[in-house]
């Protein structure tokens, strides 16, 4: 380390950055981060959706509350819109 | 070519060695207090996102990183014992870490993490707007 590189030197004021934009810039960070995440947990869940009906293509079925009534099951894209906007809430 | 004498180039020396690290110094002591009383407001705020705290409770929740989320709790037990619990979340690129008062990393389930996300940018908005001004 040379004369002038004293690791306590005063930063020149071009490089300061304050306490205020220090926190402001790790909480933008932070969020875009942790958004980021959403995306991935939005693919696995559409995964999951679309195999579990892929595996199991029942649109319709009796109405479990025992009368006579026809119940249509979710469908894909039925079931794809749901989780899309259960992670896009309008 | 100017030559600097050499009683110059000492006080240049004890300048530089001296008298600026010494102003340095205080100000990087003020500036590390200011963050830490920052963090502070910040998590009380962080800690009334999750709904009414509890009588006798303490919550805080607060950005401590780009990667770090923590929560942390104070209460008094029946037996008049304060008592805590501290939760890391560590967010990695493909899920977030979480790990509670020292114990080993588990990765959060998917609804946890959802939480989590919503928590975190409930957090930006009320900080931003309590105590950034912005």
């Amino acid at each position: 380390m040379s004369l002038f590189e004293s690791k306590d030197r005063i930063l020149p004021p071009e490089n300061y950055v304050s306490p205020e934009v220090r926190r402001l810039e790790a909480i933008y960070a932070a969020v875009d981060q942790i958004s980021r995440l959403n995306e991935i947990y939005k693919e696995e869940e559409l995964a999951t959706v679309t195999q579990e009906i892929t595996e199991s293509p029942v649109t319709m079925q009796i109405n479990p509350n025992g009368d006579d009534r026809i119940t249509p099951v979710i469908t894909l894209d039925t079931a794809r819109e749901q989780v899309e906007s259960a992670y896009n809430p309008i | 070519m100017r030559i600097i004498p050499s009683s110059s180039i000492k006080s240049i020396i004890s300048l530089v060695g001296k008298q600026l690290p010494v102003t340095s110094r205080s100000s990087l002591a003020n500036d590390t207090k200011r963050y830490r009383e920052l963090i502070k407001h910040e998590a009380s705020i962080g800690g009334q996102i999750f709904g009414p705290v509890p009588h006798g409770y303490t919550r805080e929740f607060f950005c401590l990183d780009r990667y770090t989320w923590v929560w942390h709790e104070e209460w008094i037990d029946a037996e008049g014992r304060r008592q805590s619990r501290m939760t890391r979340y560590d967010v990695r690129p493909t899920g977030i870490l979480k790990a509670q008062d020292g114990s080993g990393y588990k990765l959060v389930s998917k609804e946890e993490g959802r939480n989590l996300i919503d928590a975190a940018k409930k957090y930006q908005e009320r900080v931003l707007k309590e105590v950034y001004n912005s």
